[in-house]
């Protein structure tokens, strides 16, 4: 086997070297002479592991809600079994295959850090007093319109599962897993029916992440996680339709062998979706900033900033490096790691100072007040 | 059939591998050069090159390596006869000299080390720690699996260093379970095993080895740069990549240094980057050094032998900036960490396309891909 891979990579080496110093057709396409469609409507797609996944996301996600009703304790091994799919603990609506799970698609280095969240939530969800700072419960805002579960330190660990999650299971494997060079250095020429070639399969797969129809952003029905995030945002960062075309340029241009138009919507794909966590945390903190003396209102908003800032460490072309990343959650909260950190001691300054920096570093300064 | 399909699924990387030969500026040209003289290299003569590597380089870093592991052995029983302080401390130091000298062998994975599985089975690391403790448990000493990490150097870094929080747990541990006596040494027994039969295996491989003077794969300009390529890359990416979190989003992993429990990592990288400059150099004429200079190997003006030096000390400078062990300071200083991971990969252009296209060899090895579901 490796003797033959070697021959293999020598002939062609020794072909390609003949081929450029003198001569024969190489059969070279040219990038106009295939359409970019406007939907994502292409031979051979399939990405149902995904649409899966974001279902059973969708149902975890749900669930989490629930203990925002005071005394509506969270079962752990149920959350537990839900983020791993074990399906006769998890309860599931949906149906779902059995290899589909969350847990192992979730970068690996940070599948205990969402465990923990989860029996965080469980035990935070068990009180049965309101929330103050020192005792988790559930704490309504002044309106009494809101209320959320909120941990002995303010965090909404809730939120902070889901928007991490984002990050660290949806916008990874969309950015470093499936357009990375392991999903993306593979056969293209072998056809199967119904998920097309091996490299076509890994973009679908790619896009099956986003969680949006295949004619958005025309269409927003049904819109989840990052692809309804991307449509709040849209006013303010008009991200909807860079993130979608890059999508189709890029299968287009795999359909078609344009190698180098395909590692062009790559960096595109990675350059625009950082806009949807990285914008979505500005808003959060700023709406924090506003409504920075209604506790409730307030920390669920640092919480779904958090998670999203933290979300934004899983691409491998980051705007923000781990190590700012850090420093932005230690000026919100005090600490990087969720079980440290404490919003009742939030600061109006130390928020606006993250926010500046975040925008900062996303290239977003001029449009932060408007987030 | 199955020729065809595997034809298709590689032509990315070959193609890529040929835009790397081409874009390096100096193809001259292609030959069919099955065990004939290697064009490229004009008239330069290729034997004493292969004579020189084999007998001067090659078969002397086995030779020091069996001979530290044959100490290692001879500790290795005395303390697991007689576990005391002093008799820990000689095999700790016996280990932590064979462990370099097997820096100076690593590069040569091919031939009769790769029959034996040399590599995997002296330094497959990092240690599967639950599996090793579950042989050790079992007392099940089978090391036939290449693809097993629960031997080699990296498992008596643990049995010698980390088995409890010091020393003396580490003694108590050796008195009082019998089980951590028996798998040292059988996993003393494998490596030196291993180490003998490629010893032996080299005394008849060397005479074929020095004739093959042809540039396809298999001969022995061939095995040599792909040698010192491979280990290359494994000293850029599992010394310090993986470690550093370049690989995996910034994320550190400290304990996937080499020698984690005996903190040594850095020693091993400065000796393995040593023993890279001295398969690149030779020892005096007669090296994939002196071969580029005969036929004036260049790069934008420059001689290839010198901007590959440079960049060898440039890398080692790099390296030698780090103090301590390699496990904190990926947490401390992981900027410096990723500074020396960057200026040892610059290295790889050099070594892995400039280098290989002027003298008309092909890189064929295959890159371990990064361990990403």
């Amino acid at each position: 086997m490796r003797k033959t891979l070697s021959i293999f990579s020598l002939l062609t080496l020794i072909g390609f070297g003949l081929g450029f110093q003198s001569c024969t057709d190489d059969d070279v396409i040219e990038p106009s002479t295939y359409s970019v469609p406007s939907s994502y409507n292409f031979d051979n797609v399939s990405y149902s592991g995904q649409t899966q996944r974001i279902g059973q996301f969708t149902e975890l996600k749900n669930y989490l809600k629930t203990a925002n009703t005071m005394g509506t304790g969270l079962d752990e091994a149920k959350l537990l079994a839900m983020f791993s799919n074990d399906a006769t603990k998890a309860g599931w609506a949906g149906t779902y295959e059995d290899s589909k799970q969350m847990k192992n698609k979730t970068f690996a280095a940070v599948q205990p850090v969402f465990d923990q969240l989860l029996k965080d939530v469980a035990v935070s969800s068990a009180s049965t007093v309101v929330g103050t700072d020192g005792t988790a419960g559930v704490v309504n805002s002044k309106d009494n319109a809101k209320s959320y579960l909120l941990n002995a330190n303010g965090l909404e660990e809730g939120q902070v599962f889901e928007k991490g999650l984002i990050g660290a299971l949806l916008y990874y494997q969309i950015t470093a897993v499936y357009t990375g060079s392991d999903k993306m250095d593979v056969d293209n020429e072998e056809v199967i029916e119904g998920t097309g070639t091996k490299m076509e399969h890994h973009w679908d797969e790619a896009f099956g992440y986003f969680g949006v129809p295949t004619d958005f952003p025309t269409n927003t029905d049904n819109i989840v996680f990052l692809g309804s995030y991307s449509n709040k945002r849209n006013g303010v960062l008009n991200c909807n339709k860079p993130i979608m075309d890059a999508f189709l340029k890029g299968r287009a241009a795999i359909s078609n062998k344009d190698l180098t138009a395909r590692d062009e919507a790559i960096a595109k794909v990675r350059m625009e979706l950082e806009k949807v966590p990285a914008g979505s945390a500005i808003h959060y903190l700023n709406a924090a900033v506003k409504n920075f003396d209604d506790m409730a209102l307030r920390a669920h908003a640092l919480s779904e900033a958090i998670g999203f800032i933290y979300g934004l460490q899983f691409s491998p072309e980051k705007s923000v490096s781990n190590a700012e990343i850090e420093e932005i959650l230690v000026k919100i909260a005090g600490d990087k790691d969720f079980s440290k950190m404490n919003l009742y001691n939030a600061t109006i300054q130390n928020i606006e100072s993250a926010r500046d920096q975040l925008a900062d570093a996303v290239s977003m300064t001029s449009v932060k007040a408007d987030l | 059939m199955s020729i065809h399909k595997r034809f298709k699924a590689n032509t990315y990387g070959a193609a890529f591998a040929a835009l790397l030969l081409v874009f390096s500026g100096n193809f001259y040209s292609c030959k069919d050069d099955e065990g004939n003289q290697n064009l490229c290299l004009q008239d330069y003569d290729v034997k004493p090159l292969l004579s020189h590597y084999s007998s001067d380089i090659i078969i002397p870093a086995y030779n020091e390596l069996k001979s530290e592991c044959t100490v290692l052995q001879a500790h290795n029983d005395q303390f697991v006869l007689d576990p005391t302080s002093a008799n820990l401390d000689s095999v700790q130091a016996a280990f932590k000299r064979s462990y370099l000298a097997w820096q100076s062998a690593a590069p040569f994975d091919f031939g009769p080390a790769e029959t034996h599985f040399l590599a995997n089975g002296l330094n497959n690391y990092p240690l599967n720690v639950l599996q090793t403790r579950a042989k050790i448990q079992a007392l099940d000493t089978n090391f036939s699996s290449p693809d097993e990490y629960t031997k080699g150097f990296p498992a008596l870094d643990l049995l010698y260093f980390g088995l409890g929080e010091n020393d003396a747990a580490t003694i108590d541990s050796f008195n009082s379970n019998v089980n951590y006596q028996r798998y040292a040494q059988a996993v003393v027994n494998d490596m030196l095993q291993r180490l003998e039969d490629v010893v032996l295996d080299w005394q008849t491989f060397a005479s074929e080895f020095n004739n093959r003077i042809g540039t396809a794969s298999g001969e022995g300009l061939s095995l040599i740069i792909n040698g010192l390529n491979k280990n290359y890359e494994e000293i850029k990416r599992n010394k310090l990549g993986v470690p550093s979190g370049v690989l995996s989003l910034g994320f550190t992993n400290p304990t996937e240094v080499e020698a984690y429990h005996s903190g040594i990592s850095l020693e091993l990288i400065v000796r393995s980057l040593e023993a890279s400059k001295q398969v690149f150099n030779g020892k005096g004429s007669n090296s994939l050094a002196s071969a580029l200079d005969y036929i004036e190997a260049q790069k934008n003006g420059d001689k290839i032998s010198t901007l590959v030096n440079e960049q060898f000390d440039l890398g080692m400078a790099s390296v030698l900036q780090l103090n301590g062990r390699l496990s904190d300071l990926v947490d401390t200083d992981n900027e410096a960490v990723i500074k020396a991971y960057k200026d040892v990969a610059e290295q790889v252009v050099l070594l892995k396309s400039d280098m290989p296209s002027v003298m008309c060899i092909a890189i064929t090895y295959v890159d371990n891909p990064s361990d990403s579901d």
